[in-house]
């Protein structure tokens, strides 16, 4: 078990080097590789596993910078020693960092990972759920609730709709006060 | 309770809590100076000093705190001096802490709201008091969440802006969903996601709370926008509403005429910003509640009168309208006025003795009049019965020195706007010339005249920037010309003091001139002369017509001496009058 | 002093953009610069492209072909689809329960507090109309409407005229439908219909205040004939005293309730029939006069009774408040409106009639010249007023008696404006209380010891 808060402190103070991100070379071993490979071999709790037991690194080329740095803070949390020794939980490490923060990307600078709060909180509860984990203190019904109040992919959603039917209301406002203004706010056949 | 057991109750509550005041104080910084709350031990003391509604209450003008007892116990909330008091303290000294920050929220609040201006100091009183709590919980390690909870205990509402509200203290305190105690019936994903915005928003203008306000004020946009939300809103924060009157009794405040441009860059929807961040480009541009008035005036930069007027009765209900209209053509005029003279320049020589007057002991020595004293007294005290010679100029500079004073006739008549409701230029242009010519020292006749119809001016010429302002802002709106015979008051003789005389009118007056005063007999034609040279100044009549139109006319105008200035825009009245300021009031070293 | 910059912006359109589909407009010109012509103060159009022209004309064809509109015990078979067209495109219905039974009833409040929610998202933009009432039965209030709703007026009219057997001419040169109304103030415009192929449609003033001459009026009306007349009791009557040689065909009178005293005499004098209209702004016409009840026009309404106060529709036959669901107008689409009249139901072959429908009785003031004083110039006067609303009562004595709702000191404003409609001289008890202790949603009220 762990809370929150540990975890909160660990992202906060991810050092400069993760943030760091070369361009791809060809021939280099590019920079997020190396990051997630250690990561990789430390949540296995073996390190002189092979690489082939590791998660298949996709190609790290499809990646924007954005995406790249997001998962070498990913990177940082699962350094912590809470996930040392949980080979059970690579794959959905992996799945985190690939598929979760690739949805967020568009909407997340990577900093803001480690910098807002709120997206702090959003980053590791994530991350805990993948590897099925739930948070000291919580049940799993508040920890999924806490989750969910976070989920920016969601608010996104939500924001999406309410702004159109802002614009369409602002838009009919402005409409009326125009028509009010105009001559056609009298088309013939009114008493 | 018996009346004893509360009576008990109160005296123990008011001694924990004038116990808690340093305490509170000492949160915030052991250096806050402010004098200890208005403790009122009933309700009914408390409406006397202006607490309704809340148990507490912020005034800004005389720095007070009023704390209503009654109702601190009513609602449950004794235990929580600190936090209480502390919470006021911060509208003191952090939120919105003085009258003119207070003014410019309000201001910058009030952009976001179109159409429901009037609840600018509800919402401003809702962002002060989340800044100051989050401050309180997270910083200063108050228990703002347990007085909320305790508070909520006493009852719940349906208000979305409740919900909303609540919601964004839980995130910004990381609480369970409902924690605070308002748990809705169904959860509402919108309330989730712009709660998630404005704890945000809180966060990141923290430090800059003016620079937030707009955001914070289109975020609440949509839940206000209908009555019945807003009243339900306002049913449930009444227990809550301390700073809505802060400004009140507050004198006037400077500098929000103009329009605030750094207000305006912050009218920003945050949610349009979050959907913008993520490349939605189309997700639109302005704040659903952003107001679309333009600028008034001069390169049209300021507010709409009637939107200052409301403004200010918003920051202070007891604002005087008349007052607030002086002041606004005041602020406008201001940069178009002549310069204050700062030396008066005076090279003539000083020949002619005059007299005398008591010398001090921080005069010259040298200006001691020895004969002069020693004949007032045998003994010598300097400073007490030393007297010096006065003198005066040789030549009589009477009238090539003193700034002669002016009259200023404006047409009021039936289509000219009221000065209220829009900015009006003639108005400003009668502003910069009086203004420039009390400055100068010059007195001032102003005369309003809608004729046939009604007129208004000031009683004589007059030295108070105020009699002037309030007859040359007020309205008439009657008769179609200015009213000749109006002249009769001031130059029906000769004047005793020499007077410019400067009248705004259109092509209107000649029909005006054609006419015969009823009562007299005279010629308008006559008086107009007449007046000229009573006046024994400069007159000029600024036409707004063409110089080819009444050609005839003018021209006998021009034979009497009167100049004719055209305007064929309104602008060009203020051109005028800034030149004319400065032809005849503006102070010249080089002669 | 008249300056340029206090003058406020005028948007106009041209006559080409106000009849988009006629090409000839001469007989508009006609109308206007006639020798006998009124001071027309405005112009008017019905904006039709093709488009809209078709869908009128569809319009046209199923309210003269509808035979029945529902069964009794049964609703209307279009009623669960536009329901849920409702919920899906309308943001104020958008969390409405999914049958039609467990709706709840909405009134004029909700139309005054956000009339943008009833915007259905198909509706166009481009199209919205805006009219305000002059809020003869309660606030002023925005109606937001479409070009198609609008010009359907005449596609009602027909509809009604066809049942008593009249026929429009729908001929570019004549006028088919003049507008009388006689008030101190009111918009007046010659205008074309180009669903009847360019035929002319007046709003006329009787005021001779709006004429050349007052002699105009009778030449003007005489020269053009109006094939339908149409206006309030009030303007009738004052058009009967200027004696016209008129041939209508029909005198149609909307906006109060026609009593038979009147009926008679207009019917006596025009030598044709005189039809008694309810219609509301909020949805145009909806039914006329058939004896002593109220024959439904309209297809596309569902109409129910209901309770006064509770949310509880009643059976046929039960007197209660109407509430009408349905209506053509992509920018209001109406469910389980209330109408703020009262009556009750019986259903004849499919046909709905509205019985002891107490709608806006005609209430007659005088000024003590003994001249009538339309209630629609004292609504327009409190317009001007920060009224939430008032009743007005007139004794034997001419004496008024106002009642009003305001939270500012107006009494004095309330006399000015009471002297100006009933000229001088006029006694008037005002008392003016706070808009709290207003308990009546039905703010505005006439009451009058005289008949009509």
């Amino acid at each position: 078990m762990i809370d929150i808060y540990t975890l909160f402190y660990h992202l906060k103070s991810c050092p400069e080097y993760f943030f760091h991100c070369p361009p791809l070379n060809r021939g280099v071993v590019p920079h997020t590789e190396v990051l997630l490979k250690d990561m990789y071999r430390k949540v296995h709790g073996d390190f002189s596993v092979q690489d082939a037991a590791l998660p298949t690194l996709v190609n790290l080329w499809q990646y924007d910078e954005n995406q790249l740095i997001s998962m070498q803070v990913g990177c940082w949390l699962f350094h912590h020693p809470f996930f040392a020794g949980k080979p059970s939980w690579v794959t959905g490490i992996d799945f985190f960092l690939n598929d979760d923060l690739q949805a967020l990307s568009p909407f997340v600078q990577a900093r803001e990972w480690v910098e807002d709060e709120d997206r702090a909180e959003e980053f590791i509860r994530l991350a805990l759920r993948k590897c099925g984990v739930i948070p000291a203190g919580e049940t799993a019904l508040e920890a999924a609730d806490r989750l969910e109040a976070l989920d920016t992919l969601k608010r996104q959603a939500v924001l999406r709709g309410s702004q159109a039917s802002y614009d369409r209301i602002r838009e009919i406002r402005r409409k009326m006060a125009e028509q009010k203004a105009r001559e056609a706010s009298n088309v013939y056949g009114r008493e | 309770m018996d009346a004893i057991a509360t009576e008990q109750a109160m005296e123990t509550v008011l001694k924990h809590w004038k116990d808690s005041w340093q305490q509170a104080k000492q949160v915030w910084s052991p250096f806050v100076k402010l004098r200890e709350p208005v403790w009122c031990a009933a309700s009914g003391q408390a409406k006397n000093e202006g607490l309704t509604g809340s148990f507490a209450m912020i005034r800004l003008n005389d720095h007070r705190i009023v704390i209503d007892l009654e109702k601190v116990l009513q609602e449950g909330v004794s235990d929580y001096p600190v936090e209480i008091l502390a919470h006021e303290i911060g509208h003191h000294i952090y939120t919105p802490a003085n009258l003119h920050e207070n003014a410019v929220l309000l201001s910058r609040i009030r952009w976001c709201l179109a159409d429901i201006e009037d609840r600018a100091p509800f919402v401003a009183n809702l962002y002060a008091d989340l800044l100051i709590n989050d401050t309180l919980q997270r910083k200063k390690n108050l228990q703002m969440a347990a007085v909320y909870q305790k508070i909520n205990q006493q009852g719940t509402s349906t208000s979305k802006v409740w919900h909303f509200y609540m919601r964004t203290f839980e995130y910004l305190w990381k609480l369970d969903r409902g924690a605070l105690g308002a748990k809705p019936k169904k959860q509402d994903p919108m309330i989730d996601a712009d709660a998630s915005l404005a704890a945000s928003l809180i966060r990141s203008y923290a430090k800059n709370w003016l620079e937030g306000a707009g955001r914070f004020a289109a975020l609440l946009y949509p839940y206000l926008i209908k009555d019945k939300e807003y009243e339900k809103a306002r049913k449930i924060f009444t227990i809550y509403l301390d700073a809505e009157y802060a400004g009140e009794g507050g004198g006037m405040i400077a500098g929000l005429v103009e329009i605030d441009e750094e207000g305006l860059a912050g009218i920003i929807d945050p949610r349009v910003e979050a959907a913008n961040r993520a490349g939605n480009k189309d997700a639109g541009g302005d704040a659903f509640g952003k107001v679309e008035a333009g600028g008034e005036g001069p390169r049209q930069r300021y507010l709409n009168p009637g939107r200052y007027i409301d403004l200010f009765k918003q920051i202070n209900p007891k604002a005087d309208e008349q007052e607030l209209l002086n002041n606004y053509y005041r602020e406008i005029a201001l940069p178009h006025l002549v310069s204050f003279p700062l030396e008066a320049a005076n090279p003539v020589s000083l020949s002619l003795p005059e007299g005398t007057e008591s010398w001090d002991i921080s005069d010259p020595m040298d200006e001691i009049d020895w004969i002069e004293t020693a004949v007032g007294s045998p003994e010598i005290f300097p400073g007490y019965n030393t007297v010096k010679r006065i003198y005066g100029s040789d030549i009589d500079d009477a009238e090539t020195k003193k700034p002669l004073d002016v009259y200023i006739g404006i047409d009021c008549s039936g289509s000219m706007g009221n000065p209220r409701q829009r900015f009006s230029w003639p108005v400003l242009a009668a502003t910069v010339i009086g203004l420039s010519a009390l400055r100068a020292g010059a007195k001032v006749m102003g005369c309003l005249s809608g004729e046939p119809g009604s007129f208004m001016e000031t009683d004589g010429f007059r030295t108070s920037d105020v009699e002037v302002l309030t007859v040359l802002t007020s309205y008439l709106g009657t008769g179609y010309a200015y009213g000749v015979p109006r002249l009769e008051t001031p130059f029906g003789k000769p004047a005793k003091d020499k007077s410019h005389v400067v009248i705004v009118t259109d092509d209107d007056i000649f029909r005006m001139l054609g006419a015969v005063n009823e009562t007299t007999n005279i010629s308008n034609w006559v008086t107009m002369e007449k007046a000229l040279v009573h006046a024994g100044g400069v007159g000029t009549l600024v036409l707004h017509s063409q110089p080819n139109w009444h050609r005839e006319e003018v021209l006998r105008l021009k034979k009497m001496g009167w100049h004719v200035y055209y305007v064929t825009n309104e602008q060009q009245l203020l051109e005028f009058a800034a030149e004319f300021s400065q032809n005849h009031y503006s102070v010249r070293t080089d002669d | 002093m008249c300056m340029a910059e206090n003058k406020k912006p005028a948007i106009g359109l041209n006559d080409a953009e106000r009849f988009p589909l006629l090409s000839d407009l001469s007989f508009l010109q006609q109308l206007r610069q006639d020798e006998f012509a009124p001071r027309y103060n405005f112009q008017s159009g019905d904006r039709l492209e093709a488009t809209h022209l078709e869908k009128v004309k569809a319009y046209a064809h199923i309210i003269t072909n509808a035979s029945t509109f529902w069964q009794a015990g049964g609703t209307p078979d279009w009623l669960e689809q536009y329901l849920s067209w409702c919920r899906n495109t309308i943001p104020f219905y958008e969390a409405r329960p999914d049958s039609f039974a467990a709706q709840p009833t909405i009134g004029r409040k909700d139309l005054l507090a956000a009339p943008w929610e009833f915007v259905s998202r198909e509706a166009p933009l481009e199209e919205l109309l805006v009219y305000q009432t002059s809020g003869t039965t309660g606030p002023a209030m925005d109606v937001l409407f479409d070009p198609v709703s609008q010009a359907c007026w005449i596609p009602q009219l027909q509809s009604i005229l066809q049942q008593h057997g009249i026929l429009l001419d729908a001929a570019p040169d004549k006028v088919a439908i003049a507008l009388i109304c006689s008030q101190q103030e009111t918009l007046t415009y010659a205008s074309l219909s180009t669903y009847l192929n360019g035929a002319g449609v007046l709003k006329l003033n009787l005021n001779p205040a709006g004429w050349k001459d007052p002699n105009d009026r009778l030449l003007y009306l005489e020269k053009y004939d109006p094939q339908v007349l149409t206006g309030d009791p009030f303007a009738f009557l004052d058009l009967m005293k200027l004696e016209p040689a008129l041939r209508p065909k029909v005198l149609v009178s909307s906006a109060m309730k026609l009593t038979a005293g009147v009926r008679e005499k207009l019917e006596d004098y025009f030598r044709c029939p005189v039809l008694d209209i309810y219609s509301m702004t909020e949805c145009r016409m909806v039914a006329c006069a058939e004896g002593d009840r109220y024959r439904a026009i309209r297809p596309e309404l569902y109409l129910e009774v209901f309770d006064k106060d509770k949310d509880v529709a009643l059976p046929y036959g039960e007197r209660g408040e109407l509430v009408i669901t349905g209506g053509n107008n992509p920018f209001l689409p109406l469910i389980r409106y209330r109408t703020g009249d009262f009556c009750s139901i019986e259903m004849e072959q499919g046909i709905p009639y509205l019985v002891g429908l107490e709608a806006r009785l005609p209430v007659p003031f005088y000024t003590l010249g003994g001249e009538l004083v339309n209630n629609i110039e004292i609504s327009r006067a409190m317009m001007e007023l920060p009224l939430a609303g008032f009743t007005l009562h007139q004794d034997k004595n001419f004496r008024l008696t106002f009642t009003g709702w305001s939270d500012e000191a107006i009494a004095l404003a309330v006399q000015t404006a009471l002297q100006k409609v009933f000229k001088t001289g006029i006694a008037a008890d005002i008392a003016i209380h706070p808009v709290a202790a207003m308990k009546e949603m039905k703010v505005v009220n006439y009451t009058s010891a005289f008949e009509l």
